[in-house]
């Protein structure tokens, strides 16, 4: 009883300001002081008729003691508690009432301060993604190139040329010298561009999944020692396609002695889910869709068969404890698709099914989401598949997996623009949703979305609801199949949309969320 | 018969140096400075190869591209687009709309003469001493 917890607390207070003794206070009340020491130690309830003595005798607002107001601070706290900030700390039960009840302005400042700590932390993501797409270091690495390129191209000519006439060589010894000047000025800019803002430091504090979503934008989203390891094993396996839940769990009994096993959604009591060591057994949900088992089995066949390989590349990523479990479990994922999905046969029927996804899940017996997320990753040198971006957001918007290899920015820090067709796509979950969609400096992308309903098991059991989205810049996407008979050719016709709200420009967008930060 | 090379370029210097070594390698020249002027140019005088900027005015580079590319009458036009170092969509994203080749800047003068050359079927100059 959290709140009466409180009134006890309160009621102490009360007697402390008074300057009134346990023995004093309860003769007062007309009840025992050993009564009284109960309550202010919330082992009784203030009743209505003590309340009222209490106003009769002290002048206190009985509002003050109805506990509505602690009640509100305790929820505030309770969600302030919440935040992955204090997912270190451990709050006992309890202790934050007695907390609110024992110092509620310390609380209230508690609050306070870290209600201005969201606003900054707002403001920094919002100033991290406008760096991002910064007008001026656009620009500048523009002139920087075109300096570089003319300065180098004069060198090599007077290098090159030793008969060149005197005029002409003295034109282009200027031209250098000029240029040469104009880049002394554009990296001063920079550099006072650079310090001036304080670059460094502004990205916030980092979830352990951003740093993950990060590494794998650096690393292009493709890892070509995993592709080589699935491939020389997948032959080893002489697995056929379409994949097989079952061929796969009797390769991986026959190779690492696990069973794979199957239970019952709301199955208490039984084995838990998941890798049971000393059982020998990896326990799977009945609910899941057979494409979700083979992953989840090739996953298991890939974290006992490539260990070395996997550890190697999480050591070498040096990443936060957190981050590194993460990605961990990322490249087995990864590994797994290489092995369901592998690169030359899928990047040949992508390109012959002309990226038809449902008709490459039945061929290749994988899940949508598979399917599009191995579409992002076709970056091996010399064979690459299109460049796509994947992304894969909840229905309340949190962005689960994202990867703009298309070149889209995608926010790190969720609130996508509403536009985007990902949103739309909850709305029709059972058809697949395409947009072209124009982002504020022009560029314009062809995206298809789809959502996908994961049942939770039995009756009444809450289903989890995703949508999955892949797109590409518009020039490619005539090689989809989804372009057809789509006008990708008009600007006026394509959905005008921006990045996140505080970095777009658009003035004239019914659904603004929040102000914009640029100028 | 000498080939005609277009450079559609808004940077001056950059035009300068490579009109020089177009000329050097004994094609005959012209010049546009914006998207739009490298069209109309076209339509007047068509040129055997284009070098073509991404960064232009008013019509970009891949809006450029497309145009000739939408154009039968320029179908043997060879398109050699010009790109910022690194910008691998940029490469891709040419290609796809139909540049016969790609070059990066800041590109060397041997690498673009020799592109040039062997786009149009011509032997490339003499290598020089370093």
């Amino acid at each position: 009883m959290p709140r009466q917890a409180m009134l006890g607390n309160k009621l102490r207070r009360l007697r402390h300001r008074q300057g009134l003794t346990q023995v004093a206070m309860a003769a007062q009340l007309g009840i025992s002081p050993s009564y009284l020491n109960l309550i202010e130690h919330n082992q009784r309830a203030l009743n209505r008729p003590l309340l009222l003595k209490l106003a009769d005798s002290f002048d206190v607002d009985l509002k003050a003691f109805s506990g509505n107001e602690e009640a509100r601070l305790l929820a505030d706290l309770a969600e302030l508690f919440g935040d992955p900030l204090f997912r270190d700390i451990e709050i006992g039960e309890g202790e934050l009432s007695d907390m609110v009840g024992a110092a509620p302005g310390v609380c209230q400042g508690l609050l306070t301060l870290y209600r201005s700590y969201r606003a900054l932390q707002d403001q920094i993501s919002g100033l991290s993604e406008r760096l991002a797409d910064d007008p001026f270091l656009a620009e500048s690495s523009h002139q920087l190139l075109t300096l570089l390129t003319s300065i180098r191209s004069f060198a090599e000519i007077l290098h090159d040329n030793a008969d060149l006439a005197e005029t002409r060589r003295k034109k282009f010894v200027r031209i250098m010298l000029e240029e040469s000047e104009k880049l002394t000025g554009l990296v001063n800019e920079l550099f006072d561009f650079i310090t001036g803002e304080g670059l460094q430091g502004l990205r916030g504090a980092e979830t352990p999944a951003d740093e993950v979503s990060d590494l794998l934008q650096a690393r292009g989203n493709h890892f070509p020692e995993l592709e080589e390891a699935a491939e020389a094993l997948r032959e080893d396996l002489e697995l056929q396609l379409p994949n097989s839940a079952e061929a796969l769990a009797e390769r991986l009994f026959g190779r690492h002695g696990v069973e794979v096993r199957y239970r019952e959604a709301n199955g208490a009591g039984e084995a838990e889910l998941g890798f049971d060591e000393t059982r020998r057994c990896l326990v799977l949900p009945r609910s899941l869709p057979a494409a979700s088992a083979a992953f989840g089995i090739a996953r298991q066949i890939g974290l006992m068969s490539q260990e070395p390989l996997l550890e190697a590349r999480v050591a070498k990523a040096q990443l936060s404890d957190p981050a590194a479990a993460i990605y961990r479990e990322l490249l087995a994922g990864y590994f797994a698709a290489a092995l369901l999905l592998p690169y030359a046969p899928f990047r040949d029927s992508a390109r012959e099914l002309r990226h038809d996804v449902d008709l490459l899940t039945q061929r290749f017996g994988a899940s949508f989401e598979q399917v599009c997320q191995r579409l992002s990753s076709l970056h091996r040198p010399g064979a690459e598949g299109l460049p796509f971006h994947f992304l894969k957001v909840d229905i309340a918007g949190n962005i689960a997996k994202r990867f703009g290899g298309s070149g889209l920015r995608i926010p790190r820090f969720g609130g996508l623009c509403p536009r985007w067709n990902v949103h739309a796509a909850f709305m029709r979950p059972d058809r697949i949703d395409r947009q072209v969609m124009r982002m504020g400096d022009g560029t314009t992308y062809f995206s298809i979305a789809k959502a996908v309903i994961k049942a939770g098991g039995g009756f009444g059991a809450p289903p989890s609801y995703q949508a999955i989205c892949l797109g590409c810049e518009v020039s490619f996407a005539r090689r989809l199949v989804y372009a057809d008979g789509m006008d990708l050719d008009n600007p006026d016709t394509a959905v005008p949309v921006g990045v996140h709200c505080r970095i777009c420009e658009r003035k004239d967008c019914a659904q603004r969320a929040f102000p914009s930060l640029v100028r | 018969m000498t080939h005609t090379v277009m450079v559609v370029e808004d940077e001056p210097y950059i035009v300068d140096s490579l009109s020089f070594l177009m000329k050097q390698a004994g094609f005959d020249v012209l010049v546009a400075r914006d998207g739009d002027a490298a069209l109309r140019t076209m339509e007047s005088r068509m040129p055997d190869l284009v070098l073509l900027d991404v960064m232009l005015p008013r019509r970009d580079g891949y809006a450029v591209c497309r145009a000739i590319r939408d154009n039968e009458a320029w179908e043997s036009v060879k398109v050699i687009m010009l790109t910022a170092k690194g910008r691998e969509l940029d490469r891709r994203k040419g290609l796809e709309l139909g540049a016969d080749d790609y070059v990066t800047k800041p590109f060397s003068n041997r690498e673009i003469v020799d592109r040039a050359c062997q786009l149009l079927g011509v032997p490339g100059p003499e290598p020089r001493e370093p």
